[in-house]
């Protein structure tokens, strides 16, 4: 945009999996049900982190399912471009080519989906409520919070 | 937007803007058709021709034969395909053997219609709110710092010593969130403090805008609105002399 | 003079001049046009530029070594060797060479035998006839098929055809056809030679720099396509 920025931006996909893979995150255990993974396209396809969106979905899980094509040359959700914040007016259509993404989705059998994007995530809710997937989809954030193990110095008292 | 539709305006506006790539891609595209079920929207409406994505970019080469000469009618139409047809996700020019960026020629019809006066009312409404609040969602500053230090308490029940710091100078990262957080999903913001906070980071929160790292000013083509919406991230980077800009899942 | 001898004059003197030199200096034209204006506006381009991503994007695309090949390889595959046909046919033909060789440059090189210029230009014809019912019979190609499509198609086709036709001797007893073919097959290789720079068929040139701009756009997001 005709600006040189003098900092670095740093997606938290990317600050979170080197956290774990650092060690600076331990994880107590990993998720036992089936997972996968969506390739945002702000976060893979234009933001090259498509091996540590999918390293960090595996760090995290037992059973990681990768959809067909994942990674780099993913569908997109259906969200994206604006069409989630364009409310109403977009609703119809996204639900209608989010088909492609439900579909991937139920071929995993997974029953919880990563999801690194806010765009994403509301779609592919959307999605699951649209195609009956039956699943959860979620920031990786969440998980993280339910997994690490709690430094014991950082563990409140009990009264 | 006007009724009548002016082609010197339209033209003005597409000539300084279609580049070597852009005329390129008009030039060599061979209709070779590959690009068909690479795209989402072709698949799920049932390997629809229309929604090629090389049938979609047809207006740019039309716009040009025509000298802009178009009429509100044909805007609309263009409208229809860039906003509801295309997500702008690049999968085709993965697949294309030129590596056509249909998505860059989508924008660039939607940076068209934007200087027309036509834009999607979501998106319009976020950028008025960009304008003045510095985020989509029209959180006030106070709002905002409000809902960072409830954050910080709820969590500091959960984690002793856990603290949302706010404009601390020389923190290594500067953490973004997308303006939907503080207006509805406040939880992601505790979890990060928690994930932080855990991990050891060296972190901030800007107190004034800049804080949303959400563009949709560049999804409609405001790209004056778009470059004010980073440079307001920046210029916060720039105070607090922070390392990096982290942005939120 | 009779306007055979005019017309056959012609294409073996100034339109052949013309036809090579069109297409050479409008090809370095169309190169140096795409440099300029990318200079100026496609300032992404030059900021990011990545000699690596743009020799990788470059191989694997030139060589059948990328997803689309794995994703549709008939046609793929079949668009490759038609592309091969298309290059080595006209240049390493022994009749060619000949020519060549006779002409003021006195340039010669190794021929491909004949009849691997036989199977390569009726490979060529067979695939171009595919492409072209292609383009006709798919709902989805005929959609976003322009005339000029068709018409170059067809204009990239004929050198072939008249070419085997002359070289065979295929329609020697047809009146007209018989006894012009070789001239038929002059202009139809000059037409094409012309068309060249100025519509689609310049992405023999326009090629290298659309997918070098891709690879440094995708290159600089940190993988290479």
């Amino acid at each position: 945009m005709g600006y040189t920025p003098k900092q670095e931006v740093i997606h938290s996909v990317e600050l979170f999996h080197d956290y774990i893979r650092d060690g600076r995150i331990r994880l107590r255990e990993k998720i036992k049900e089936p997972t996968t993974v969506q390739d945002p396209c702000n976060v893979v396809r234009s933001g090259g982190l498509a091996d540590k969106n999918r390293r960090l979905a595996e760090f995290l899980s037992e059973d990681f399912r990768p959809m067909k094509y994942q990674g780099n040359y993913n569908f997109c959700c259906g969200g994206g471009g604006g069409a989630m914040p364009m409310g109403g007016e977009m609703r119809k259509y996204r639900l209608k080519c989010g088909k492609i993404k439900a579909e991937q989705i139920r071929e995993t059998g997974a029953k919880i989906v990563f999801v690194p994007c806010h765009n994403c995530i509301d779609q592919i809710r959307d999605l699951s409520k649209e195609y009956d997937l039956g699943i959860k989809a979620i920031h990786f954030k969440e998980a993280i919070t339910e997994l690490m193990e709690i430094p014991p110095e950082m563990i409140p008292e009990e009264d | 937007m006007p009724d009548e539709v002016n082609p010197q305006e339209i033209i003005g506006f597409l000539k300084p803007r279609i580049g070597a790539r852009f005329r390129t891609w008009l030039k060599i595209c061979s209709h070779c058709g590959i690009c068909a079920d690479t795209c989402h929207y072709y698949i799920a409406n049932g390997n629809d021709p229309k929604m090629i994505p090389s049938y979609k970019v047809r207006f740019l080469v039309d716009l040009i034969k025509k000298k802009g000469k178009v009429d509100k009618e044909y805007l609309e139409k263009v409208y229809h395909t860039v906003y509801h047809e295309c997500n702008m996700c690049r999968r085709c020019t993965l697949y294309c053997p030129f590596g056509i960026d249909i998505a860059l020629m989508i924008s660039l019809l939607r940076s068209l219609l934007f200087s027309q006066g036509l834009a999607p009312d979501g998106l319009v409404r976020a950028i008025e709110n960009y304008k003045k609040f510095g985020n989509q969602m029209a959180v006030t500053e106070e709002d905002w710092v409000d809902t960072i230090e409830w954050c910080e308490e709820e969590m500091a029940e959960e984690l002793v010593g856990l603290k949302i710091p706010i404009d601390k100078k020389g923190a290594k990262i500067m953490y973004t969130v997308n303006a939907r957080e503080p207006m509805f999903y406040p939880q992601d913001i505790m979890e990060v403090a928690k994930i932080f906070h855990v991990a050891g980071e060296d972190w901030t929160v800007p107190r004034k805008e800049g804080w949303d790292d959400t563009n949709l000013a560049m999804f409609c083509g405001d790209i004056k609105t778009a470059k004010y919406i980073v440079q307001n991230t920046f210029k916060r980077a720039e105070e607090l002399q922070v390392k990096q800009i982290a942005i939120t899942e | 003079m009779d306007l055979y001898t005019f017309l056959y004059d012609l294409a073996t003197g100034p339109l052949l001049w013309i036809s090579f030199l069109t297409f050479i200096i409008g090809s370095l034209f169309r190169a140096g046009l795409y440099i300029m204006a990318s200079r100026k506006m496609d300032k992404v381009t030059h900021e990011h530029f990545s000699l690596k991503y743009v020799f990788l994007g470059l191989v694997r695309w030139i060589l059948p070594i990328n997803r689309s090949v794995k994703k549709n390889p008939v046609f793929t595959i079949l668009g490759y060797i038609f592309h091969i046909c298309l290059i080595v046919v006209p240049i390493w033909y022994v009749g060619h060479i000949s020519l060549w060789e006779d002409s003021r440059f006195g340039w010669t090189w190794t021929a491909i035998p004949d009849e691997w210029a036989d199977y390569m230009t009726l490979t060529f014809l067979a695939i171009a006839v595919f492409f072209l019912l292609r383009r006709i019979f798919s709902k989805d190609i005929r959609l976003i098929s322009t005339f000029s499509d068709y018409l170059l198609l067809v204009v990239t086709a004929l050198p072939f055809l008249t070419g085997y036709f002359l070289s065979h001797g295929t329609l020697e007893n047809v009146s007209f056809f018989g006894e012009n073919m070789e001239l038929i097959h002059m202009l139809c290789g000059e037409l094409m030679l012309i068309l060249i720079p100025f519509t689609k068929l310049s992405h023999f040139i326009l090629f290298f720099f659309s997918r070098g701009a891709t690879a440094v756009e995708f290159g600089r997001r940190g993988y290479s396509v």
